[in-house]
């Protein structure tokens, strides 16, 4: 799959949106941004030292795929958690790997560190997706 | 009959099925997401192998806590015996995948110092960044954030089995029986701390 501009530049917006999401605790954006059980595993390794401090935080976590409310009371929290520490990062953008149909790796630099974003097509739709990491 | 068997034999036999296992996928099973017996061919479905490739992948954040808390606190022995037993896990998870025709080498999971707490994708990089601030408070807290991460484990094992051939449940079977074996292990080193 060749990937064109379009397309690089469409991923490389969804990363900037994706960090200035965190960075402004705009969990709306987030979900937006990913499929949601990407979303899904985001809050729940964003909420893991506050359901480390307090069970009823670890209750919720454990049903926000499965309860509205449970979601809701825990984008709340987390919201504030991100807005409290919120962090500033040096991006750069490394390579585009295709993997198969639907599916891209972005390869970036976050503050030197090499890291990757996965993202599978969606109803034409590029969704930042944990679970795309293997060729397809 | 499993009942007697003790938590020491089921380790030494979980050490021999994976290093055992290793060998099996390259020579039994055929690649490229099939497994074939004499009598059934199962094939599992793009979202399954995502799945499995994911649980892999996170495999690798227990062992760097592990591997990060047992440095911190190098009189405490319960990091460093459950961390080998981690890697161990990474191994099951990959043989897995490898059975499956799911393509591994691009994961880094050297355990050079440069690269232990070290994760290309955000929401682990995440995990473990927390799990570590809160395990550098003290002994204590560094033993619950163990307990918790097993919990956790214990969880994900449950939920991503579910609907998997028969294969993929008995390693995740084994991988919580083995993730029980350390929440077990931490509960007691908390009791002692506490």
């Amino acid at each position: 799959m060749e990937i064109n501009k379009n397309t690089k530049e469409t991923l490389h917006r969804s990363l900037l949106l994706f960090y200035d999401a965190l960075k402004f605790g705009d969990l709306k954006s987030l979900s937006h941004l990913m499929t949601r059980e990407s979303y899904m595993i985001t809050l729940q390794s964003l909420g893991f030292k506050r359901a480390f401090r307090e069970a009823d935080f670890q209750t919720l976590l454990k049903n926000i795929e499965n309860d509205a409310q449970s979601l809701k009371s825990v984008e709340t929290m987390l919201c504030a958690d991100l807005l409290n520490n919120s962090r500033e990062h040096q991006l750069e953008i490394t390579s585009f790997e295709p993997k198969g149909t639907n599916r891209i790796t972005l390869g970036y630099a976050q503050d030197g560190y090499s890291k990757k974003m996965y993202f599978s097509k969606f109803n034409e739709e590029w969704k930042i997706d944990y679970k795309a990491g293997r060729k397809k | 009959m499993r009942s007697i068997i003790t938590n020491a034999q089921r380790r030494s036999f979980m050490k021999i099925v994976g290093v055992g296992a290793v060998v099996a996928a390259s020579s039994a099973f055929a690649a490229r997401g099939k497994k074939t017996t004499s009598s059934v061919t199962v094939e599992l479905s793009e979202e399954q192998k995502d799945t499995l490739f994911f649980i892999f992948q996170e495999e690798k954040v227990a062992r760097d806590v592990y591997i990060t808390l047992g440095k911190i606190y190098t009189e405490e022995s319960t990091f460093a015996n459950i961390q080998i037993s981690e890697q161990e896990h990474i191994l099951f998870a990959q043989v897995l995948c490898e059975r499956y025709g799911i393509d591994t080498t691009g994961v880094n999971l050297s355990l050079d110092d440069n690269y232990i707490g070290q994760f290309e994708l955000l929401s682990m990089q995440e995990l473990y960044n927390q799990c570590i601030e809160l395990g550098q408070v003290s002994l204590l807290e560094a033993l619950k954030v163990g307990r918790l991460i097993e919990i956790t484990d214990i969880d994900d094992l449950e939920k991503a089995a579910e609907g998997m051939p028969l294969d993929v449940v008995n390693t995740y079977s084994n991988l919580k029986e083995g993730s029980l074996n350390h929440l077990d292990a931490f509960e007691k080193a908390i009791a002692r701390e506490s």
